[in-house]
């Protein structure tokens, strides 16, 4: 896959891990201006990990850490790491993320227009812990416009949400990266990825492998990934990662009905 | 918040089953305490600074009166005493005058306005105690203050000095420390609650005044504060207040969302390390005079009140800060008319806040929400969505496509998502 953009962080034969012995080892991934890349990898693998080295907040056992230039983040966290019982507005969230940035004109302005931006507008001065789950991710991600990112980086976002509101946020997701956005998508739905981002990160004994989603999304890929049978299907150009059960080997066959049990 | 609650219970029975078995109690190795329940101190009505108190002998049975000294030394405090209550007409007919009749003294104004800095200062730094569910560090954090006073007690050295220095040590200790996997920073924190209560109790016990300093550190001697006290608090107040407004925002957002802000640059151990100071030392300076069981109160109760009343953060700021100081006014003012002591007198007034008063707070907001000019105000066209009048709960879900558009109760329409500024 053609990559024009600008690098905006290249990890060089990394190691990552906190105390003890490395989590991840001989980490190379590159990311680039407009990238769309899905994160993906079994629990426990590393993700949070991978994420934590991207945002600049683990430093690196080992390795090189390229950043031509410093990069403005915008970061979702996962909705359920916040607590509730801040007394915080959805206009509070989002001014967070200006104060951060230290932006101080038009403040008013720019917290409407970003809630809009996400399909909140109207909900200003609703309290963020009184809000459904989906329309808490999009303040979050309204939080992050705020901060006026060039990258954009989406830590399992669609967790605990109901279908349609899935689809919805990600397409929010999709218009953003259209409109020039990298974006980054951290998550363990395949389905996700699958018909979304354009290249992938997946996550697995203890290092990465990286490269365009068409290669990578393979049954022969993740099946070494995630250690059980898996097929990739297209329904109505729609890629469906499908998990087989793993069949006995030698075992009964069972049968369930109105007989009852006839084993 | 509930576990802190149970452990101010069992500060506030404390005193309380102290003062009980005070009538009948055997006499201790305390002479003062002795003398505290021996005798009676009366001041003439009107009499000025140079008249002699005169000294009866307390028939057995009789309640106290309260003796004032200062906590280091057991010498009695010279310039002035509790006037006794002398009121010439029954307690039961109360006027403006027979009420406000105890703010006349200067120690009660001296104490309402110590009580009122501190007890800002404490509820102030109290809010973030609780909304980041460290309440626990509060706790161990005025035990380690209360074990200074009593290392001070104990070495003849000043109590406010020898607490500020243990306190601040620990708050560093605490902010700074890399948390080790095997053991949780909670048990750390119940560690060192658990070190330095012994070492508090066994201090005391060792020095000269023990019995009375630990009732003391227990309720705190806010009747008897000097006017140095006062300033010190001034100074205090001045610049835990300009630190915390000055970093408002971040402090909101290191609380709130640690990761997104350090994402965003800010140093959290700096801003964690900034609240621990601040925190440890409104404790160090206020737990003399305020005692344990106040400090803890402080902290604990005004945010609770004012996160109860559903406001928003500038909302439960202000809450809190009115339930202390009407609490401190209205605990000294009952402190003085019940012959209580005045720290548990406080906690309890301010429990009655939190039972009495946010209940009515949070009917009068859901009242005002409901009513007919607010409604009104939202159906009319053109105008600006307020938020009271939408219950997110009456919203769908979610918002996919159509109500992607926000248009309930004439919200918006979509906005075009913009490209970055950047890209």
């Amino acid at each position: 896959m053609e990559r024009t953009g600008d690098l905006l962080i290249r990890l060089e034969k990394v190691d990552l891990g906190y105390d003890g012995p490395p989590i991840l080892t001989g980490v190379d991934l590159e990311i680039h201006r407009g990238d769309y890349l899905g994160v993906v990898g079994p629990n426990g693998a590393g993700k949070s990990t991978l994420l934590l080295a991207l945002l600049d907040v683990l430093t690196p056992l080992s390795g090189t850490v390229e950043r031509p230039a410093r990069v403005r983040f915008g970061y979702v966290p996962q909705r359920g790491l916040l607590d509730d019982v801040f007394p915080l507005s959805v206009a509070d969230v989002v001014r967070m993320g200006l104060d951060l940035t230290g932006q101080t004109d038009a403040r008013g302005d720019r917290i409407e227009s970003v809630l809009a931006e996400v399909g909140l507008a109207g909900l200003t001065h609703h309290r963020f812990s009184e809000l459904s789950g989906g329309q808490r991710q999009r303040v979050l991600l309204a939080r992050a416009l705020a901060m006026e990112p060039e990258l954009l980086i989406l830590d399992e976002p669609t967790n605990g949400l109901d279908l349609r509101s899935e689809a919805s946020l990600m397409g929010v997701f999709d218009a953003l990266h259209g409109s020039g956005l990298t974006v980054i998508l951290v998550t363990h739905l395949l389905g996700l990825v699958a018909n979304h981002a354009r290249t992938l990160a997946l996550v697995e004994g203890g290092t990465v492998v990286s490269g365009p989603i068409e290669r990578l999304l393979t049954a022969d890929h993740l099946e070494t990934v995630y250690r059980c049978p898996v097929r990739v299907v297209d329904v109505d150009g729609q890629r469906v990662v499908l998990p087989l059960e793993p069949r006995p080997r030698g075992g009964s066959r069972r049968e369930y009905g109105q007989g009852g049990d006839r084993s | 918040m509930r576990s802190g609650l149970g452990h101010l219970l069992g500060l506030l029975l404390l005193p309380a089953l102290a003062a009980a078995g005070e009538p009948g109690a055997a006499a201790s190795a305390d002479p003062l305490a002795d003398l505290e329940r021996q005798i009676e101190l009366r001041v003439p009505r009107g009499a000025g600074p140079s008249s002699a108190p005169t000294v009866r002998e307390r028939p057995r049975g009789e309640s106290a009166a309260r003796v004032e000294r200062t906590a280091s030394t057991p010498a009695l405090v010279e310039h002035e005493y509790p006037v006794p209550h002398t009121h010439p007409e029954p307690h039961l007919h109360l006027h403006w005058h027979s009420i406000l009749e105890p703010f006349e003294q200067l120690f009660i104004r001296r104490a309402v306005v110590s009580g009122i800095l501190a007890g800002g200062i404490c509820a102030w730094l109290g809010l973030f105690v609780v909304l980041r569910r460290m309440v626990f560090v509060g706790i161990a954090l005025a035990q380690v203050a209360a074990a200074g006073v009593a290392l001070a007690v104990f070495t003849a050295l000043d109590p406010i000095s020898v607490a500020l220095a243990t306190t601040l040590t620990v708050s560093c200790w605490i902010g700074l420390s890399t948390p080790r996997r095997a053991t949780s920073p909670e048990a750390r924190v119940g560690l060192l609650y658990a070190a330095a209560g012994s070492l508090a109790i066994i201090l005391l016990a060792k020095s000269a005044t023990g019995e009375g300093e630990q009732l003391e550190m227990l309720q705190g001697s806010l009747l008897a504060v000097p006017p140095g006290r006062v300033m010190e608090l001034v100074v205090l107040a001045l610049f835990v207040g300009l630190l915390h407004v000055a970093g408002f925002s971040r402090l909101v957002a290191v609380s709130f969302d640690p990761l997104t802000a350090q994402v965003a640059g800010v140093r959290i151990w700096l801003w964690n390390l900034i609240l621990l100071l601040t925190l440890g030392t409104g404790i160090s300076i206020s737990i003399q005079m305020c005692g344990l069981l106040l400090v803890f109160g402080y902290m604990l109760l005004p945010a609770m009140a004012g996160l109860a009343t559903g406001l928003r953060l500038p909302g439960v700021l202000t809450v809190a800060l009115g339930c202390q100081a009407l609490s401190t006014i209205a605990g000294i003012w009952l402190a003085y008319e019940a012959d209580w002591p005045p720290g548990p007198a406080i906690v309890l007034t301010m429990l009655a806040f939190l039972a009495v008063v946010v209940p009515v707070i949070r009917a009068t907001l859901a009242r005002s929400r409901r009513s007919p000019t607010t409604q009104a105000q939202t159906r009319s066209p053109g105008r600006h969505v307020e938020s009271e009048r939408v219950s997110p709960r009456d919203l769908p879900p979610d918002r996919s496509r159509a109500s992607e558009t926000s248009t309930v109760d004439g919200g918006s329409a979509p906005t075009a998502i913009k490209p970055p500024s950047s890209a």
